[in-house]
């Protein structure tokens, strides 16, 4: 039996068509949630029971106004997670402007304007949790070159404590994760040579890293608050 | 949640504070606890609440206690999932006026005691193919006055975690650490009575200086020791958790 935990939450769930987020939308729908996901692109957003999907660009300000109308008509926005990403792997010297741009608005502004937007009911009701998604490119050096990818989740790290501190006294908690190489459209690594550099001996998967969110989200974690929780396996430590 | 279902957790410091909490707590999510203390009378308190749980009076620091119990918790259950070494004291002053006592003792307790714990069911563990070591760091790891065995005591155990994932990993072992913040616990109390303030001045200026504005409770603790005890945390080896209301 699936615990209800989240039961009568509000969700808003970023990047919901794919991946992280996907598994997200789909593990709080599964604990009692009404979960709005968004994402780019419909085709991937799953349907289920108390999820309502919308087709938005995190990028674009009036988008994520209209993902927040729709968790307003349910009642407000409980949770966020901010798991909207793309990733460029080229050379440093290969990286254009509109690389640089483009990764950096999704990753990075995409996330702060969920966060502002969040913040807007979440101050004024005194609850609520973020969970951002970072990468643990945020602390060591990424083995393939996304120069851009690895400074936008450094930024999504940062982001997470000076919001955290800022937050914290008006009732709201906002941390992150930072997963290790989990094999989802943004990232297929060849898993016999990454996996060897991985104390746990096995790439993540999906679930490795919602389990971990959705413990953010939860009360278990209300004393916890600008904290961003390395799922790697331990490939950190190596 | 009954997420320990079958699960058999060993406690250190398990008669107070954030020791008894998190029996408590792992109990609730289904482990039998084995509640060690070297005062025998609040481990039996704690252990008389909770289905399945046993107490076991011995000194933390002791190898051949330690494995005593071990022995024994292996011999009524058969397995040993999960390790929270929560046993230790503080013995704060200024550095120049700290004893060799002060410092041994506090050094002693936290990290002697955790070390040994960990060699103690480590076999277990790695004969199993799986288990949760979750170590109790501290905040007070980034730095304390007044307090600098704790302080060490406290960093130490954050390396211990980090070299302890390295090497146990590949044998379905994981180590973590949460690091408290201030918490209302019997230690904090002394904390207080030492400064001459009350309690509610003393909780009320730390709760000042926390993001979310409030101290900690040793529930709030035991609730992310639980997580790193579960399955939701079966990805994550090597990591300090802060529990603190603060970045």
């Amino acid at each position: 039996m699936i615990v209800q935990e989240f039961h009568g939450a509000v969700a808003v769930v970023t990047g919901a068509g794919s991946g992280i987020g996907h598994g997200v939308v789909t593990a709080l729908a599964a604990r009692g949630a009404q979960v709005v996901a968004a994402d780019l692109d419909p085709a991937g957003l799953p349907e289920a029971p108390g999820i309502r999907t919308v087709t938005a660009d995190v990028t674009s300000p009036g988008d994520v106004r209209r993902v927040f109308a729709a968790a307003d008509s349910l009642g407000g926005a409980d949770l966020l997670v901010n798991a909207a990403g793309i990733a460029v792997t080229r050379p440093l010297l290969e990286h254009t402007d509109d690389d640089w741009d483009r990764v950096l608005a999704v990753n990075l502004k995409g996330s702060f304007l969920c966060l502002r937007e969040a913040a807007r009911t979440m101050t004024a009701r005194r609850r609520g949790s973020v969970v951002n998604v970072s990468s643990i490119v945020s602390i060591i050096a990424s083995p393939t070159p996304e120069i851009a990818y690895d400074a936008s989740k450094g930024g999504v790290s940062q982001l997470t404590r000076s919001a955290a501190a800022e937050l914290g006294p008006h009732g709201v908690r906002v941390n992150a994760v930072a997963p290790g190489p989990v094999p989802t459209a943004l990232y297929g690594p060849p898993a016999g040579a990454v996996a060897r550099n991985i104390p746990l001996g096995r790439l993540g998967t999906v679930e490795d890293i919602v389990a971990p969110i959705l413990f953010l989200c939860s009360t278990a974690a209300a004393w916890i608050t600008g904290h961003v929780l390395v799922v790697d396996g331990g490939r950190v430590l190596r | 949640m009954r997420g320990l279902e079958g699960r058999v957790a060993v406690v250190t410091g398990g008669g107070r504070g954030i020791g008894a909490a998190v029996c408590r707590r792992l109990a609730e999510e289904g482990a039998a606890v084995a509640v060690l203390d070297l005062d025998p009378e609040p481990a039996a308190q704690v252990a008389r609440t909770l289905p399945g749980a046993g107490a076991y009076a011995a000194d933390a620091g002791d190898r051949a206690e330690v494995e005593d119990v071990v022995r024994r918790v292996l011999a009524r259950h058969g397995r040993i999932d999960v390790l929270v070494p929560c046993a230790g004291v503080m013995r704060g002053a200024p550095v120049t006026e700290m004893t060799d006592q002060n410092w041994t003792e506090v050094l002693t307790s936290h990290l002697t005691g955790a070390f040994t714990a960990v060699r103690a069911v480590t076999p277990a563990m790695t004969a199993q193919g799986y288990g949760r070591i979750v170590l109790i760091s501290s905040i007070a790891a980034r730095g304390i006055a007044g307090h600098v065995n704790y302080g060490t005591a406290k960093a130490g155990i954050a390396g211990m975690a980090r070299s302890l994932a390295l090497e146990l990993g590949p044998h379905g072992v994981t180590v973590n650490a949460v690091a408290p913040g201030f918490i209302a616990t019997r230690m904090t109390r002394e904390g207080a009575e030492r400064r001459g303030r009350t309690w509610e001045e003393h909780a009320a200026q730390a709760a000042a200086g926390i993001a979310l504005r409030r101290i900690g409770t040793p529930e709030d603790v035991a609730a992310v020791v639980a997580f790193l005890a579960g399955a939701d945390a079966g990805y994550v080896t090597g990591q300090v958790i802060h529990v603190s209301g603060d970045p």
